[in-house]
């Protein structure tokens, strides 16, 4: 096509804009109000949505051989939660979060887990994805259109996505880091209960997982089952 | 180990929100007696004389102390109690509310746990600067105040109670040094602390007083210079405290009692407190109140509301209410809605904002003058533009001048769920009719229906009241036959075909209304017989 073609085409367009178009100040369609009488979303309604950001720490106790390094050992969540108002008093809900736990494990002469070998740093890593089922008890059952004082019992299943261990400065003294993956020991389904207790925007967890993480022929010791933390509501 | 920590922090959740608040409202006011000349001020028996309400009915009559005594035994404590919905508000265990629902004179107990916002967003000025200057010029001569000032009029014999979170300076700033020196400031009460004293705390409330009655030297900030003016603290200040739903309503008593005619709120009670559905002007307490309110002649204006660009942008209540003279923010640069401002219909569908004013004025701060932002001051606006109204038309009920405020604003009769009828004006109040000319056509080619501007009206752009060349505003809306507005919109008026709507693509019996420049005019689309009304 020629440039002149090209030119005739944008002028038409410019031409046409400046006839017909209009400058919107201000446009509101009723249509996309009526939600307002009907809609049944709501924080204390009958259904309410929310995400949610979830930052715990690995907690005692600890099996012998199976000794963590508390505060750099952490359980992190995120994820998406619906609930369902049953009663003011009373709700149920699931959730869907991807997880990353990261446990760091103290290098000491009598550990076991993921071996006896020992380097300056180890960490067991391991992404997961999730869906949990809750019940949700509120202390305000009067309230408004708030989410209230509340405390959660769920019980919710992984599936591991990603696991690896990371050794820095390894057991034969040289530097570096060594990474493995695919590991054949860990179990890719765990299942844990979860209590929350939360006002509001915030809300305390305890967590603890009631499934093994390693398969029983490797002989490992489990570590520490739970976690405890707190909970952002996005919304 | 953990199971039981987890118990011990769920107890004292549990009993941190042990003891809540409820209204108890009773069935009766069997065996009371009442004297309205030893109740009220003089004032407000003439006020219901002069409104031909009845002097005495049943929700001026106390209530039944004897039943006030057994439920007060049984709470932890009691806050204030209502002549006018004849219950009052206590803080108990839900023990003890199960012990209250057993006497038979209780009708009914609701938990209250409402929270309140203040209806303002913060100025970002501090120092009043030429254009800030040119603003306080605009916030009373965009209603037409300089016409009410003509006449003298400024709300003197007219009584205000203005509903806020606090006074502080007003008892030595100088912009109110008028109302000071006259003893214009009739009461105040804190109806938190349960003390006269009300020059604390937020400082929002004096500058909502200063948008009804203040004084920058010798310029208005509010139309009512003459008013008498009642001050009542009814909130707290920040955002995230439970507010107390029923201090309003007794507030509304007290100013009631003292022959009060206009209250001007600029609180709002929204989404945390109740339900969307529940926005319809009958659920709330404080709705509830200002209709009872306005049922004893009192004309109730209040702030629409400043949610109007959040997910939730409805209008508070009580502003929801039927009898409250709602008030939506414009932009004194565009004149027309500004972003902030809240959003009718109310959940029933009835029309709210009633009316609009600007939303960002110079206000008086505790120490000196800033400029604010919120339809917090839009109402008080409007309450001063009434007390001069009704200063004028002393014979009006509250019900008359509310309908005469509407009929005067720029809009009228076009309205829509922003802007309502738009910026109330004195001259259409003290002339009493609008004369208006014809500035546009409807004009149908063939499927094509047009807008088309006037010859006279078809230029770009005017000079606003600030000085600056501002566009002009074309508003239209279309309705469905039962007069349910399907939408709306502004448009600049910068061209002279204004609209092209093709017929064929409406319902029959839907009707396009527009307003340009004073003028309103209907077109029935799609009907036969369709003509322009």
């Amino acid at each position: 096509m020629h440039v002149k073609h090209i030119l005739i085409i944008l002028i038409l367009i410019s031409f046409s804009l400046g006839v017909r178009s209009q400058t919107v100040l201000l446009n509101v369609d009723q249509a996309d109000e009526k939600k307002f009488t009907t809609e049944e979303v709501g924080q204390n309604l009958k259904r309410f949505n929310q995400g949610f950001i979830r930052i715990a720490g690995i907690i005692p106790p600890e099996n012998p051989g199976a000794r963590v390094v508390y505060g750099t050992s952490i359980d992190l969540a995120v994820g998406f939660r619906k609930k369902y108002k049953v009663s003011g008093a009373y709700s149920l809900g699931w959730e869907a979060a991807i997880g990353y736990k990261s446990v760091q494990i103290k290098q000491e002469a009598h550990k076991q887990v993921l071996g006896t070998d020992l380097s300056k740093k180890e960490r067991f890593n391991i992404s997961t994805i999730g869906l949990g089922f809750y019940n949700r008890i509120n202390f305000d059952p009067g309230r408004g259109n708030f989410i209230g004082t509340y405390f959660d019992l769920a019980i919710k299943g992984e599936y591991a996505i990603f696991e690896r261990v990371l050794f820095n400065k390894l057991s034969d003294g040289s530097n570096g880091k060594l990474i493995l993956s695919n590991l054949p020991y860990t179990r890719p389904f765990q299942s844990e209960l979860l209590a929350r207790l939360g006002r509001g925007h915030f809300a305390l967890i305890a967590s603890y997982r009631i499934s093994e993480l390693f398969k029983k022929s490797f002989g490992y010791p489990e570590l520490p089952v739970m976690s405890a933390g707190f909970e952002f509501g996005l919304y | 180990m953990h199971i039981k920590v987890l118990f011990f922090l769920s107890f004292l959740f549990y009993s941190a929100s042990g003891s809540t608040k409820y209204w108890v409202s009773f069935s009766d006011k069997n065996g009371v007696t009442f004297n309205p000349y030893t109740y009220f001020e003089s004032r407000t028996i003439e006020q219901r004389i002069l409104q031909h309400i009845p002097l005495v009915d049943s929700t001026d009559f106390p209530l039944n102390q004897l039943y006030v005594q057994q439920i007060t035994t049984l709470s932890d404590s009691v806050n204030w109690q209502s002549r006018w919905l004849n219950g009052i508000a206590v803080y108990a265990s839900p023990l003890q509310v199960e012990k209250m629902k057993l006497f038979s004179f209780v009708s009914c107990i609701v938990p209250m746990t409402a929270k309140a916002v203040l209806a303002n967003k913060k100025g970002v000025y501090n120092n009043l600067s030429i254009i800030q200057k040119e603003l306080l010029n605009y916030q009373t001569t965009r209603l037409k105040g300089n016409e009410f000032e003509k006449q003298k009029l400024d709300g003197t014999g007219i009584r205000i109670a203005v509903f806020d979170a606090g006074f502080p300076g007003v008892d030595k700033h100088p912009a109110f040094d008028h109302l000071r020196k006259n003893g214009r400031i009739i009461a105040t009460y804190d109806f938190i602390k349960k003390r006269e004293d009300v020059y604390h705390f937020s400082s929002h409330g004096t500058a909502t007083l200063s948008c009804i009655a203040g004084l920058l030297d010798t310029v208005k900030i509010g139309m009512a210079t003459g008013a008498e003016v009642l001050l009542a603290r009814t909130e707290y200040a920040v955002r995230d405290n439970f507010s107390e739903e029923e201090n309003w309503l007794a507030a509304a008593e007290w100013a009631d009692r003292q022959g009060v005619n206009i209250i001007s709120s600029s609180l709002g009670y929204l989404f945390e407190c109740y339900f969307n559905f529940e926005m319809n002007g009958k659920t709330s307490l404080v709705a509830r109140a200002a209709t009872i309110a306005a049922q004893k002649g009192i004309l109730v204006i209040s702030a629409g509301g400043n949610e109007g660009s959040d997910k939730w942008h409805f209008i508070d209540t009580p502003s929801d209410a039927d009898s409250v003279l709602t008030v939506g923010g414009t932009d004194p640069f565009t004149d027309f809605h500004i972003y902030f401002s809240s959003y009718g219909p109310t959940s029933d569908g009835r029309l709210k904002p009633n009316i609009s004013a600007p939303g960002q004025a110079i206000v008086a701060t505790e120490s000196g003058y800033t400029v604010e932002s919120g339809t917090s001051f839009s109402a008080p606006l409007v309450a001063g533009f009434a007390a001069c109204a009704w200063q004028k038309n002393r014979s009006w009920t509250n019900m008359q001048l509310f309908n005469a405020i509407e009929k005067s604003a720029h809009l009228y009769p076009y309205f829509d769920y922003a802007h309502g009828f738009g910026i109330p004006q004195a001259d259409h109040i003290l002339a009493n009719t609008i004369q208006t000319e014809p500035t546009f056509d409807f004009v149908i080619v063939n499927d094509e229906i047009k807008v088309v501007l006037r010859e006279k009206f078809a230029y770009p752009e005017m000079e606003n009241a600030l000085g600056y060349k501002t566009q002009r505003n074309f508003y239209y809306k279309l309705e469905d036959s039962s007069g349910t507005i399907l939408y709306y919109k502004v448009l600049l008026a910068d061209q002279k075909e204004m609209l092209h709507l093709a017929a064929s693509q409406f319902n029959n019996g839907d009707v396009l209304t527009v307003h340009f420049e004073g003028y309103t005019s209907s077109f029935d689309l799609q009907d036969d017989d369709s003509d322009i009304k």
